[in-house]
């Protein structure tokens, strides 16, 4: 089965944090973040790296700050 | 036929206010050796100007850059005058370059058994090099002490127990290769079913 485009990062190691999450049913919620994609993944993995993983559901998480925030970086910039 | 030059010295000194001196080189193969064999040598090289860049540039499919020093005492200065200038270890070089690893997991941790907490297999073509753990438990959940386990393919290498928390920081990092699972289990001793532990490990990966 191919994997996705999370689980591809999970395998390659593009992230520098990794947040495992166990649920009480034995699957795991995972969160990958940082590396050179930028990206913030989350991804609900029955299985994880057992011979039978299966990706519940994935997302991609805007990465950054919330928009009011970043509304208010960009002000300072301009008005230093 | 090879003379003897007992005396031999050759003076270059050039003097003008602006000096350029190229030397190129095109070849299919350059080989420049320099072998000095002497009782004594003494090579100083010094630079006086307001401004200095040494710039050596070195690319190729494969560098060897030997530094070799055998002598029964050796001195060696590095002397740095800039708040500017930084040295960094392994570690903090490769957090600089955003190589560092953070593995953390969470879950639930029933009584008397180890259970993994998290876990890394490490990616094709690189090592990764553990720096640190750590692991903390539920204040309410009555273990009496908890258990950490860091494994590496199954292979326990230390074992530490303290509540409620707790982090090591490696002296010397644990080395993991290529496709090697690297993973941290947390055992509950004391407490109830429903106990919830914290843990993960750290480090930096070599590519």
């Amino acid at each position: 089965m191919a994997l996705t485009p999370a689980q591809r990062r999970l395998y390659s190691g593009d992230y520098n944090y990794l947040n495992q999450e166990c649920q009480p049913d034995g699957s795991v919620i995972v969160t990958i973040s940082g590396g050179p994609s930028g990206q913030v993944h989350r991804l609900h993995v029955r299985d994880l790296y057992g011979p039978d993983e299966e990706v519940l559901s994935e997302e991609v998480i805007p990465p950054g700050p919330p928009a009011h925030i970043q509304a208010r970086l960009d002000q300072a910039r301009r008005f230093p | 036929m090879t003379s003897d030059y007992p005396d031999w010295q050759r003076a270059f000194r050039i003097v003008g206010t602006e000096i350029t001196i190229p030397i190129n080189i095109t070849a299919s193969a350059v080989t420049i050796p320099v072998a000095i064999q002497s009782s004594a040598v003494t090579i100083n090289v010094r630079f006086v100007s307001q401004a200095v860049t040494l710039w050596v540039g070195i690319t190729a499919s494969v560098i060897t850059l030997d530094v070799n020093i055998e002598s029964q005492t050796a001195n060696i200065n590095f002397t740095f005058a800039d708040q500017s200038v930084a040295v960094f270890d392994a570690a903090k070089w490769f957090a600089h370059t955003a190589a560092q690893k953070y593995i953390v997991g969470s879950g639930g941790v029933p009584p008397g058994v180890f259970t993994v907490l998290a876990s890394r297999t490490v990616p094709s073509g690189a090592t990764f090099f553990i720096t640190g753990m750590s692991f903390g438990v539920d204040g309410g959940s009555g273990m009496t002490v908890a258990i950490a386990d860091l494994r590496i393919d199954a292979v326990s290498l230390m074992y530490v127990g303290w509540l409620p928390s707790g982090a090591l920081i490696f002296d010397v990092p644990i080395r993991a290769t290529a496709n090697q699972v690297v993973d941290m289990r947390i055992k509950n001793v004391g407490g109830a079913a429903g106990s919830v532990a914290y843990g993960g490990f750290w480090g930096y990966d070599e590519v």
